[in-house]
C-alpha cells in the first residue's frame, strides 16, 4: 500500500484476503455496492479535506470536522444529543489540522467564548449545532447519510 | 522537559494558555511561537482588524522568556497626478 493506517484507540483488526473480498462482492451484489458508496464517502471526505487544506481558516477546518466527526458516529449510534467520543489530544488535533498546538488552543478557546463547542475529557459537547454548521459552511451531502431516490 | 507557556495577542484580545506545552530547551518553544503566530497571523490579517499578532512564551515560573510577533503594514502609493 502507498500509505499506512493507525488507530487512535485499542481496536480489533481483521485482514481479508482479496480473494475473499472477489468473491463476497461477486455473490452478494448489494455487498459490492455498498463498498462502492463507501468509496465514494471517502472520495467526498477527501475532497472537503482538500478545501480545509487550502481554503478554510483553521477555525473553519476544526469546526468542519466536528461536524463531521458527530454526524459520522451519530449515523452508527455511538453518539447523539450533540455529544460525542472523542478520543483525541489538543495535540493530536493539531497534527490532523497541520497547525501547532498554540493555535489549536487558540481556536479552541474561541469557539468555547462564542458557545459552540466544548472538549470535556474525550467528549466533544456541540452547544450550538446549527450556528457550528453555518460558520463552517458544512453541508452532509458529502457524507451519503441520507436515502435519497434513485435519480 | 521544562514547560513553557503560549500566551497569544491579537490588537486588544489576549488568549491566556492554562496549560502550557512541554519543550526540551527555548529554542524548540521558539520555533513552535513562530508556527504559531504564522498561522494565525495568515487566518487573522486579512481579516483587516488586527494589525499585528503576538505569541508570548512564559517560562515555569511565569516569566516571560520570549516574544513573537508578526506585523502588517500597508503603505498604499497615490500615484503622483
Amino acid at each position: 500500500m502507498d500509505h499506512s493506517l493507525a488507530t487512535m484507540t485499542q481496536a480489533a483488526v481483521a485482514f481479508i484476503p482479496h480473494q475473499a473480498m472477489r468473491d463476497l462482492t461477486y455473490r452478494f451484489p448489494r455487498v459490492a455496492a455498498t463498498l462502492w458508496r463507501d468509496t465514494l464517502v471517502d472520495a467526498g471526505i477527501f475532497r472537503e479535506w482538500m478545501m480545509s487544506m487550502g481554503r478554510r481558516s483553521a477555525y473553519d477546518h476544526l469546526a468542519h470536522l466536528f461536524c463531521e466527526l458527530y454526524l459520522k458516529q451519530e449515523a452508527v449510534g455511538l453518539a447523539g444529543k450533540h455529544r460525542c467520543p472523542l478520543p483525541m489530544t489538543q495535540i493530536d488535533l493539531a497534527d490532523a489540522l497541520g497547525i501547532s498546538n498554540v493555535h489549536t488552543n487558540r481556536v479552541l478557546q474561541e469557539m468555547r467564548g462564542k458557545g459552540l463547542v466544548t472538549l470535556q475529557g474525550n467528549t466533544l459537547v456541540i452547544h450550538a449545532w446549527d450556528e457550528l454548521i453555518r460558520a463552517s459552511e458544512f453541508d452532509e451531502t458529502y457524507l451519503h447519510l441520507r436515502k435519497r431516490a434513485a435519480g | 522537559m521544562p514547560r513553557f507557556y503560549f500566551d497569544v495577542r491579537e490588537g486588544p484580545l489576549f488568549i491566556d494558555d492554562e496549560n502550557g506545552m512541554e519543550f526540551p530547551n527555548l529554542d524548540k518553544a521558539e520555533q513552535e511561537a513562530i508556527q504559531a503566530v504564522v498561522s494565525i497571523g495568515k487566518d487573522r490579517l486579512p481579516r483587516g482588524d488586527t494589525r499585528d499578532v503576538t505569541v508570548e512564551v512564559r517560562d515555569e515560573n511565569r516569566q516571560r522568556v520570549l516574544t513573537v510577533t508578526v506585523v502588517l503594514t500597508i503603505d498604499r502609493v497615490h500615484p503622483p497626478t
